[in-house]
């Protein structure tokens, strides 16, 4: 997460978990709770993550910008850090089994498929 | 595991069943995503933004609509793909592939993206359900909205061929754009290039081809048609490697194969004034070499040439074997064969790549011709005779092996290998004893290769004669040593002793010798059988030279090199100034055949005639009368008086030579009979036939009726017995 190595800043919209009669994924015109901003290396997300590979390539809106926004929900904040921080090369520090589907439901998301593995082979030793 | 499993689906369980309830969230995603599809074919993508296009396609694919997903994107593309079909009908004339062209990039480009877009649904819900992927599925509808389109399909391969009809006839084309049309095809399944295009192409060019082989084969000779063919056939494998697919261009060339070549190869080959037999003439080696690597390329192709090649080979050959003028002169014939034979391998070498099959064609053919001649193998032995005898003075030794080497090759086509045996050994004989050999290097060298050819049986009475020569030397060294200086002034006498039976049998004429030679004979004789006893001299003067010491007229000194029987016939001059015909014919005995061309070579000779004739005729005739003639005169001091001896054997010489060929092969073949029904107890009449002939092929073609009567004369000898129950079976008789 360092500016030195980045090219890019992923901007992090995290909103509110639902609304009793709202519907979760519709997040377009829901409250943003907080923004987190993290320098990446697009050279590494996209090599791990094809969801990364498209999101700086494929000619759209973000490819021209240095500055790429993802929506997620609240819960979903700590299982994306993590997801990060494994992309980075690092071990998860979720350790739950709880924690890990989390994980693996982001991996599924993004397409990580080392970590989708990964998350599996943690939840088998349990 | 299990437990875990349970884990993780009651947690997402209550998840899913909030979402279901709502389908109107689910129209509201896909509106976002269908509406994004809308703007990318309209070239506005740069407007979306892909992250919030993959949130709504995965929660949609996530919360079970992926169905509706799908079907949506299955629609809208068929929407976009119909507005682009009538866009690229409604385009004229030559811009109808650009606007194709232009059209599959575009769709290319969006397909990509929204490939891109829906990834988690290819990705998750596309393998689940069974259907193609997003990809796949925009390249489908391209093929059947497009492509397949009633009013595009058949436009558009009737362009793409007349654009290729067109290059062909020399028109410059846009081959980029033939290129990006046809990588489309293929792109969209090999199917469909090779239904929509590949098949009409190959028809089309097949009919083209055809016509303007046709109109080629009509206008132009052999050489220039073959020419224009390979142009063709580049030009096809050049075309496929610019725009077509690259397994088209085996069938292409197939094609053209067929049609330029296959269709009128005998044509071609028989083609008059410029076909093959031309070609071969006149060592056409680029036309020829141009029509072996079109040819090699169909089936039959290679034996169609090699048929004319054959026939050609073997007209060719025959006239020149039967042609009287060519067999004048042995030398010149053999020489004629071998250029012949040089002439064609050359071809072989230089323009067949060294095919095996005309190899084969070569030899065969000239095995066929030079059989049919029965002279053969005595040219054969006889020009080996005039190269040994001076053709090969001042040539280096590679090129006498060459020669040789060669000549080689002809000896290995003679089917009567036995019959050149014999004339060789009388030709060996004469250069043996006449001391004519120009080098004994040669002289063996050639016997090493008779020997590889027919093996040692063949050549150990040639070699035979080798060693009787060189024992000859030693013994003639011992006899002079014996005589202590005893001869004084007598004349000096040389014998060769020859064993009987390696040397060619000559009838004994014996004849009578003048007093001086027959004393040294005798002594000879006594020393001989002195040092060898049991054995039996005889003279053959009918092989033998003289050195003579004449003095003429005016002291004129000369040395005459004559044979025996000349010797003989001038010595009798030492005492009388004139004989008759019948007085020499006493005083010698000679033969009337044998003086008669001694006498001849002695007085009609011009420039060579010691002896003067009465009358002068060109004849000798019974009651002709001889001088010595004292005015005789010559540049050199050796004079060399030649026997007027036929080089090439007189037709009953001939006659003879070949019984005696016919009396040798008898035993051989008994032998060959016996040998086989020895190994094999019993055989029926044809297996010994086959099995004799193959066993002699090295020396001579057997003749099977020659043979059956050897089996009779083997029965009544009760070699053989006849089966008692089959009397087509034989039996041997220990």
């Amino acid at each position: 997460n360092s500016i030195n190595f980045s090219d890019r800043i992923l901007r992090i919209e995290i909103v509110a978990d639902e609304e009793k009669e709202d519907v979760p994924w519709m997040l377009g015109n829901r409250t943003v709770l907080r923004v987190k901003s993290l320098f990446v290396t697009s050279a590494i997300l996209a090599a791990k993550s094809p969801f990364f590979y498209k999101l700086f390539t494929n000619g759209m809106q973000e490819s021209g910008q240095r500055q790429a926004t993802l929506q997620i929900l609240q819960s979903e904040e700590a299982s994306l850090m993590d997801l990060l921080c494994y992309i980075y090369g690092r071990n998860l520090s979720s350790t739950t089994s709880d924690e890990i589907v989390k994980v693996l439901i982001i991996a599924d998301k993004f397409g990580v498929a080392s970590c989708i593995r990964h998350c599996s082979e943690l939840l088998c030793n349990f | 595991m299990s437990g875990m499993q349970k884990k993780k689906t009651s947690k997402i369980e209550p998840f899913k069943q909030r979402v279901e309830n709502d389908p109107n969230y689910s129209e509201k995603a896909w509106k976002v995503l269908e509406h994004a599809i809308h703007e990318i074919y309209n070239h506005n993508a740069s407007g979306l933004s892909f992250e919030e296009l993959y949130r709504n396609a995965y929660h949609m694919v996530l919360h079970k609509f992926g169905e509706k997903l799908y079907g949506g994107l299955v629609s809208t593309l068929t929407f976009h793909l119909l507005k682009i079909a009538k866009s690229i009908e409604a385009a004229q004339g030559p811009f109808f592939l650009e606007e194709i062209n232009r059209k599959w990039d575009e769709h290319n480009k969006a397909l990509q993206m929204i490939r891109d877009i829906l990834m988690y649904m290819d990705r998750t819900y596309v393998p689940s359900a069974g259907k193609t992927t997003v990809y796949e599925l925009g390249l489908n509808l391209w093929r059947d909205i497009i492509i397949h389109s009633s009013k595009i399909q058949i436009r558009l391969l009737d362009t793409l061929l007349d654009l290729i009809h067109r290059e062909r006839t020399c028109e410059v084309i846009n081959r980029g754009l033939m290129r990006n049309v046809i990588k489309m095809l293929s792109d969209l399944g090999s199917s469909v290039y090779q239904e929509d295009f590949e098949k009409q192409f190959l028809n089309a060019s097949s009919n083209f081809y055809a016509g303007e082989s046709q109109e080629f084969i009509e206008s132009c000779d052999c050489g220039e048609y073959l020419k224009r063919a390979e142009r063709r056939l580049n030009e096809e494998v050049e075309r496929v490697s610019h725009y077509l697919n690259p397994s088209t261009e085996k069938r292409i060339t197939k094609v053209v194969e067929k049609e330029m070549i296959e269709n009128h190869m005998q044509r071609l080959v028989h083609m008059e004034n410029s076909g093959l037999v031309i070609m071969l003439i006149n060592d056409k080696f680029e036309d020829l070499r141009r029509i072996y690597n079109l040819f090699c390329r169909v089936p039959s192709g290679l034996t169609s040439i090699a048929d004319v090649m054959i026939s050609y080979l073997r007209q060719t050959g025959k006239k020149l074997v039967t042609d009287p003028d060519k067999l004048k002169d042995p030398v010149e014939f053999v020489q004629l064969l071998l250029d012949e034979r040089d002439k064609h391998d050359e071809i072989i070498t230089q323009a067949f790549n060294n095919d095996k099959t005309f190899q084969n064609a070569l030899n065969s053919s000239f095995e066929y011709f030079i059989n049919l001649n029965s002279r053969s193998p005595e040219f054969i032995s006889l020009f080996i005779d005039d190269k040994l005898r001076k053709g090969l003075k001042g040539v280096s030794e590679e090129d006498v092996e060459n020669v040789l080497d060669k000549v080689m090759m002809l000896f290995r086509y003679l089917q009567e290998k036995d019959v050149f045996e014999k004339y060789y050994k009388q030709h060996l004989a004469k250069r043996l004893l006449s001391g004519k050999t120009v080098s004994e290097d040669a002289e063996r060298s050639l016997i090493v290769k008779l020997k590889t050819e027919c093996g040692y049986q063949f050549t150990s009475k040639l070699e035979g004669m080798f060693t009787d020569m060189k024992t000859s030397e030693d013994t003639m060294q011992g006899f002079y040593a014996s005589q202590f200086g005893d001869v004084g002034d007598g004349p000096v006498l040389s014998v060769h002793v020859l064993t009987t039976g390696s040397w060619p049998t000559q009838p004994t004429t014996a004849c009578n010798l003048p007093t001086e030679i027959l004393c040294v004979c005798e002594k000879f004789r006594a020393y001989y059988l002195g040092t060898h006893t049991g054995r039996r001299l005889s003279w053959q003067t009918s092989m033998g030279t003289a050195d003579l010491k004449a003095t003429f007229g005016n002291g004129h000194k000369h040395e005459l090199n004559v044979s025996t029987y000349q010797m003989c016939v001038l010595m009798l001059f030492n005492t009388s100034e004139r004989l008759t015909y019948r007085e020499i014919e006493q005083a010698t005995e000679i033969t009337p055949a044998d003086l008669k061309r001694c006498l001849q070579s002695l007085a009609c000779v011009r420039g060579k005639n010691v002896l003067r004739k009465d009358p002068m005729s060109r004849d000798i005739a019974e009651y002709d009368t001889f001088y010595f003639n004292d005015r005789f005169s010559s540049k050199f001091f050796k004079v060399k008086i030649g026997t007027v001896a036929a080089q090439r054997e007189s037709e009953p010489e001939k006659q003879e030579t070949r019984q005696k060929v016919e009396e040798d092969r008898k035993p051989q073949i008994e032998a060959a009979i016996v040998r086989i029904m020895k190994s094999r107890r019993v055989l029926d009449h044809n297996n010994i036939v086959t099995e004799v002939t193959k066993q002699l092929q090295s020396r001579f073609l057997s003749n099977p009726a020659v043979i059956k009567k050897r089996i009779e004369s083997l029965i009544e000898r009760e070699f053989l017995e006849r089966d008692k129950t089959d009397r087509k079976l034989y039996r041997y008789l220990a």
